[in-house]
């Protein structure tokens, strides 16, 4: 039994052109916990995540994902470990929509029907079924980042990693993706998202990770960290900021 | 984004939709070596079938003639050499440029012909699912001895997926750069450079960013392979196609 699904050693990383990406960052996620990371622009929180999926690799330190370290079974890690780009756009490997969702499926080496039945599964997941002949770049941005969405689920990883899932999106759009990480946290998979916007699903967050400057300020339940989170550029949830004058007037 | 639709899979069910791409593959080189062989009396039947093979799939005239405008530059270019350096009785003379009758006719000859290949090349690209063509260019380079097929299939997958990123990323650079007044018509090297630079930068942004995706999808050369099947309507057909071949070379 893992106790912990994900976690992180001393994890170092700093780039070529010498721009600090991680320093000494740990820290532990339970499974099917939902956990935010948020920091300002250049906090470190998209190198955070590809060093979850394995794109990036720790310098020093270690990241263990089911208590398999990232270095050993890259492939492996990749299949358990899903992730979620911040440009749908980016993300879009197949000419339709379907082909997209296929392509993971696919890397897997799954029989050709089962490829199918996922792939039918995940675009009836992200509510995609009718544009599946679609081809992807002439969805909305809601559709296209739900197709996204569809692209992991049909992978079925323990882990879904989400970079920026609100940005550039609508009302609408953002609450039809929040509906769809709902959905995965139900399923009991371990979540991972970042944002600099943490409005949009605090009220669901187990955890929140704070970072500055590739360093990490701290870990633990919103509740603890949202009095400081402005200190970093992370803007705090409307509702915690309305209840500031009741809290200071309770107090 | 109408305009990034040329060149697409356009759903559909009828029985060139349905056929194996295999037998697909084979007929377009059948047919395109039937018009090459063909006559002007040959090619007046070939013609006013593939018109109907075209109305038959449900596209209509409007898209093959919007579709053709994009090679007329090339089909004009085509026509005036083959006007100028075919020989015979001059019926206009400019200086040592001549243009005779056979010119005219075999310039006019030579566009018709190429127009109908290009046709049967539409037809090919718009009723094929590029998975589909994917696996066609994989059985096709399959008995060749270190080519790797898959490699090359996905490379052409690639290629068919960044037509529309070009696409768009041109019409972006060209919109920036007319909203900051740059040089809207005309040709100039200044143009140019301010257009081709930084579109082919966002495009290699775009492809790296791409190949990041893939890679945390899984991506690995050996795939579950695509499933092609040929039946006995797809036999038949081969067999229309191939009858349609010795007509035209005995015509």
């Amino acid at each position: 039994m893992v106790d912990a699904m994900i976690r992180l050693e001393n994890v170092c990383f700093t780039y070529g052109d010498g721009g600090v990406g991680l320093q000494d960052i740990s820290f532990e996620v339970p499974e099917g916990e939902l956990v935010v990371v948020a920091g300002a622009n250049g906090s470190g929180k998209t190198t955070l995540l590809k060093h979850l999926n394995g794109l990036l690799l720790p310098q020093s330190g270690r990241v263990e994902i089911g208590g398999i370290c990232t270095g050993d079974d890259l492939l492996g890690i990749r299949r358990r470990v899903g992730m979620v780009f911040q440009h749908a756009d980016a993300q879009i490997v197949g000419e339709t929509v379907a082909e997209d969702v296929a392509f993971g499926p696919e890397n897997l080496l799954l029989p050709r029907p089962e490829v199918d039945r996922r792939v039918a599964e995940a675009l009836a997941a992200v509510e995609l079924t009718h544009k599946e002949h679609q081809r992807p770049h002439l969805l909305s941005g809601g559709e296209k980042r739900r197709l996204t969405i569809a692209d992991i689920l049909a992978m079925r990883p323990d882990v879904v990693v989400f970079d920026e899932p609100f940005s550039s999106l609508d009302l609408f759009g953002v609450q039809q993706v929040l509906r769809q990480i709902l959905a995965i946290r139900d399923a009991g998979r371990t979540l991972v998202v970042t944002t600099h916007d943490i409005d949009k699903i605090i009220a669901h967050t187990d955890r929140l990770v704070l970072l500055h400057e590739g360093r990490l300020v701290g870990t633990g339940p919103p509740a603890d960290w949202l009095p400081v989170v402005e200190q970093y550029g992370v803007r705090q949830p409307e509702g915690f900021r309305l209840g500031r004058p009741l809290r200071s007037w309770l107090n | 984004m109408a305009e990034l639709d040329i060149f697409g899979y356009r759903h559909g069910s009828t029985l060139v939709h349905r056929m194996d791409v295999r037998c697909k593959l084979i007929s377009l080189l059948l047919l395109t070596s039937a018009i090459v062989a063909a006559e002007a009396v040959m090619m007046g039947l070939l013609t006013p079938a593939a018109i109907l093979l075209w109305v038959g799939l449900g596209l209509p005239l409007r898209v093959l003639s919007r579709e053709m405008r994009v090679f007329g530059l090339f089909l004009l270019l085509v026509f005036v050499i083959r006007v100028l350096v075919t020989p015979g009785a001059s019926l206009l003379e400019w200086g040592n440029v001549s243009i005779s009758r056979e010119g005219l006719q075999e310039g006019g000859f030579v566009v018709w012909r190429l127009m109908m290949i290009l046709v049967l090349g539409l037809v090919f690209v718009t009723t094929t699912r590029p998975s589909d063509l994917k696996a066609a260019v994989q059985w096709l380079l399959r008995p060749i001895p270190f080519l790797p097929g898959r490699k090359a299939a996905t490379m052409v997958g690639l290629i068919v997926r960044f037509i529309p990123v070009l696409h768009q990323q041109v019409r972006e650079t060209r919109s920036a750069m007319t909203a900051r007044g740059g040089i809207r018509k005309g040709f100039s090297i200044r143009r140019i450079r301010y257009l081709v630079l930084p579109t082919m930068r966002r495009v290699m942004l775009a492809a790296d960013q791409l190949s990041l995706a893939m890679l945390a999808r899984g991506y690995q050369e050996e795939r579950t392979d695509p499933n092609l099947r040929a039946t006995l309507p797809d036999g038949l057909a081969l067999a229309a196609v191939g009858a349609v071949l010795v007509l035209a070379l005995i015509v």
